[in-house]
């Protein structure tokens, strides 16, 4: 899975069909981005990637940056452009 | 939130611990206003005075939203709650002391006040229900499925002078109830007792009843609202609630509409007087199934 698909689940939950994802990005610098688009982001992020987000790693991911790193822990090679 | 101390401390740990929820404090705050902070403020105040309380509510609130959201997501491309047993969700959830005391209880609560649909129930309570006991002088009352307790301490917090009658089968929402009741200083109005009302009627009967957002969780809803009838005086009104499309671990009677849950009222004979259906979240695409709740105010025929 890539930063494109990445990019597109951020897209499809936020309602930004032209966001441009940043690695300090968080829930402050969208709009659209309160609490319920961030469970039904990370529920995305969780079918898209075939991982399962457990309470001690989201209370760790910052930004967006910190979920890609955690991802790619994960076996996944999502890579900033 | 200068003047809401307990509340800006719930809002910092949301984001020092969770900050992608950030805004949830934020958000519930621009949509319901002053009214919302200075309630919210002063059940924090007396209900989770310390730092730890409250961490322990923030998480118990996050893993809860999460089990639960997860759940909505499969109901959404199945169309039905997984196939459970009262039994088991007893076993899985109820009688579960890790689960009750660190995610169900704790993410309940605050539920009541983080959740839209969940606060516009409370304020339909209050214009529909609570003022209408405060006008009528009312004395006493049973709260049949107390879970957190929330609803029978709002009542004994807001009424001083009546007292209150709670049921529930989980002895941890027993153990919470009071807790709450006693941080609220209303724990001598209240009694809590672990019973099954169907298999085990009380012996009293009441003018107020509150059974809120417990037919849901029941094999026979019906036989369940029927016992409620028979503990409602004739002159008695009642306060009913039942969730709609909201899949959760311990929820199995699936209610698609408030109809639905009208029907079931009616057939157990009550007569309905008011209802209210509040949504938790605007749908994302057509078809798709939001949580609601939906509300009664009942009386007997």
């Amino acid at each position: 899975m890539s930063m494109e698909t990445f990019t597109q689940v951020h897209r499809d939950v936020l309602r930004k069909p032209d966001l441009v994802l940043t690695p300090e990005m968080t829930a402050r610098d969208v709009d659209t981005w309160d609490s319920m688009a961030h469970i039904n982001l990370i529920l995305a992020i969780e079918t898209a990637f075939d991982v399962r987000l457990e309470m001690d790693v989201i209370a760790n991911i910052r930004n967006v940056g910190d979920m890609v790193t955690h991802l790619n822990s994960q076996g996944h090679d999502i890579q900033w452009p | 939130m200068t003047t809401s101390p307990h509340l800006s401390e719930l809002d910092a740990l949301f984001n020092r611990k969770f900050p992608f929820m950030g805004k949830a404090i934020g958000d519930m705050s621009s949509l319901f206003g002053s009214r919302w902070q200075a309630s919210f403020e002063q059940f924090l105040s007396k209900v989770m005075q310390s730092p730890d309380e409250k961490e322990k509510a923030v998480n118990g609130y996050v893993r809860f939203a999460l089990d639960i959201m997860r759940l909505q997501k499969q109901f959404e491309k199945t169309g039905a709650y997984p196939e459970k047993s009262f039994d088991q969700a007893r076993a899985d959830v109820y009688d579960n002391a890790e689960y009750m005391q660190t995610a169900y209880l704790p993410g309940l609560l605050l539920s009541h006040f983080l959740w839209p649909h969940h606060y516009r129930q409370q304020l339909f309570f209050e214009t529909a229900f609570l003022n209408i006991m405060r006008r009528q002088g009312a004395q006493r009352f049973l709260d049949c499925g107390t879970g957190t307790g929330y609803n029978a301490c709002r009542i004994l917090d807001t009424l001083p002078e009546t007292t209150g009658r709670a049921f529930d089968i989980s002895p941890h929402s027993k153990a919470h109830a009071e807790q709450q009741a006693e941080a609220l200083g209303v724990g001598s109005r209240l009694t809590v007792d672990l019973q099954n009302l169907i298999t085990d009627p009380p012996d009293e009967t009441t003018d107020w009843l509150i059974s809120i957002e417990v037919l849901e969780h029941l094999e026979e809803p019906v036989a369940f609202l029927k016992a409620l009838r028979g503990l409602l005086n004739k002159e008695g009104k009642a306060f009913i609630t039942a969730a709609i499309n909201a899949a959760e671990a311990d929820h199995i009677t699936l209610y698609r509409s408030t109809d639905g849950v009208a029907e079931q009222i009616l057939e157990a004979g009550f007569a309905i007087e008011q209802s209210h259906t509040a949504w938790a979240y605007a749908p994302e695409f057509d078809g798709q199934p939001i949580p609601q709740v939906a509300a009664f105010v009942v009386t007997s025929r």
